[in-house]
């Protein structure tokens, strides 16, 4: 089964197999536990939420249509199961409407930082996660730490592809005034 | 084990899960209920579609058996008596829908993946071309006849409403006799009324004709009208002219 595609497995747990479904948890555990800490930077909540999430999935597995990609599918709920986390805390505001999803916006494209730069970017953005709020830092999280494309990240948040440039950037030119004005301090 | 020796074992996930399952206390729920809800949705949203329509294409209708549709032609005071006498209820009920639709249709992903103003104006677009189109047949004018006749119980008192509006400015009606330089006119709200035309009035090219329908913008005074403008209506059906019995 180790083989097998993540479509192809859902097929099985579809028909009642559940060790197939232990495969798929096993696949992804840690990309959710990965994706949850750093997205629930500084909340508790993220053991819960992960097995929130896969039960969630397993519940509504037959919604799944095999002939798309699992991946993003289960992003989505993991998204929608943080979310509804950070609601509940109410610790940090999240807005019903986001301007920016109303007009398009140029797609900025992530021009390749050399490596040294990229890894030093990452790990100011490992330690400054915290300080970004929701909306710049879940695009964030997916396009840097899960390696997402913008249309993956754009299909798990379901905005438009535009907007996550959009928030990406301005996450960035966040976290680069947290950091200038760290090094005044 | 204890609870955090439990949650440090890589595999207590998935064996919580599974036994969960296997227990009964998580279930997968069946192919159907996600069916219904697909329907349940592709239904809401196709009857907002309809009635977003049905409420536009009938403010078309109500602006054009009003005349108000046609004051624009006489300048700038046209345009005043024509904002005027806009529905504006009907207006925001369709504002409504139109975000009510906007939000129905963010769930599929044609519509999210795209910024909202897209989709708005789409909505808007569709609607208002649409709405146009429909109000030109004689979809609203049989459902006003009905309506007339007390047959429409659904909708009738908006149509009876809206669909003869006394606009004050703004009359339609049929010429039942000219004398000089006024004309008498049989409104569809069954007024008989006199317009008088003076040398400022907008009187169409080809003159005017009894029996002719037309809309006449001017300054109300009882049953007195000073005409600022006047133009003929053609094509203009369910004028009700004078030998027609009242209507209930």
């Amino acid at each position: 089964m180790d083989e097998q595609s993540d479509e192809a497995i859902v097929l099985l747990v579809q028909g009642g197999d559940l060790s197939a479904f232990k495969t798929l948890i096993d696949r992804y555990d840690s990309k959710m536990m990965r994706y949850a800490k750093r997205f629930l930077f500084g909340y508790d909540d993220a053991q819960d939420a992960l097995q929130e999430i896969f039960i969630k999935a397993y519940r509504n597995i037959k919604s799944f249509d095999t002939r798309r990609r699992f991946s993003p599918w289960l992003y989505r709920i993991a998204h929608n199961e943080f979310i509804n986390i950070i609601k509940k805390k109410g610790r940090e505001p999240l807005s019903f409407f986001d301007p920016d999803t109303i007009f398009p916006h140029p797609i900025s494209t992530h021009f390749a930082d050399t490596e040294i730069k990229e890894k030093e970017l990452r790990e100011f953005l490992e330690k400054s996660l915290d300080k970004l709020p929701v909306k710049y830092r879940e695009p964030i999280v997916l396009f840097y730490f899960e390696e997402m494309d913008y249309k993956q990240i754009a299909t798990i948040m379901q905005i438009p592809i535009s907007t996550v440039g959009i928030r990406i950037r301005r996450g960035k030119i966040l976290l680069q005034k947290i950091h200038d004005n760290n090094l005044h301090i | 084990m204890s609870e955090s020796e439990r949650k440090d074992n890589p595999n207590h996930l998935s064996e919580d899960i599974l036994t969960a399952i296997k227990k009964g206390a998580v279930e997968m729920r069946p192919k159907w209920h996600f069916i219904l809800k697909i329907a349940l949705l592709i239904t809401g949203t196709v009857l907002a579609i309809l009635t977003l329509l049905f409420i536009a294409s009938f403010i078309f209708f109500s602006l054009r058996q009003n005349g108000s549709w046609f004051v624009s032609d006489f300048g700038l005071k046209g345009w005043e008596a024509f904002i005027f006498s806009l529905p504006w209820i009907l207006l925001i009920v369709t504002a409504i829908f139109i975000i009510i639709v906007g939000l129905l249709v963010k769930n599929y992903s044609f519509a999210f993946g795209r910024p909202l103003i897209y989709s708005a104006l789409g909505i808007i677009g569709f609607t208002g071309l649409l709405g146009f189109l429909i109000s030109l047949t004689p979809f609203h004018s049989s459902l006003l006849i009905e309506a007339e006749n007390e047959h429409l119980s659904f909708a009738g008192p908006i149509y009876r409403q809206y669909g003869h509006r006394n606009l004050g400015n703004i009359v339609t009606g049929r010429i039942i006799g000219i004398n000089g330089n006024s004309f008498g006119l049989y409104s569809q709200n069954e007024e008989i009324l006199t317009i008088i035309i003076t040398p400022l009035t907008v009187v169409p090219r080809s003159g005017i004709n009894v029996s002719e329908v037309v809309v006449v913008l001017g300054e109300r005074e009882g049953n007195v009208v000073e005409a600022l403008g006047i133009k003929p209506l053609t094509g203009y059906s369910g004028m009700r002219s004078p030998t027609m019995p009242p209507r209930r």
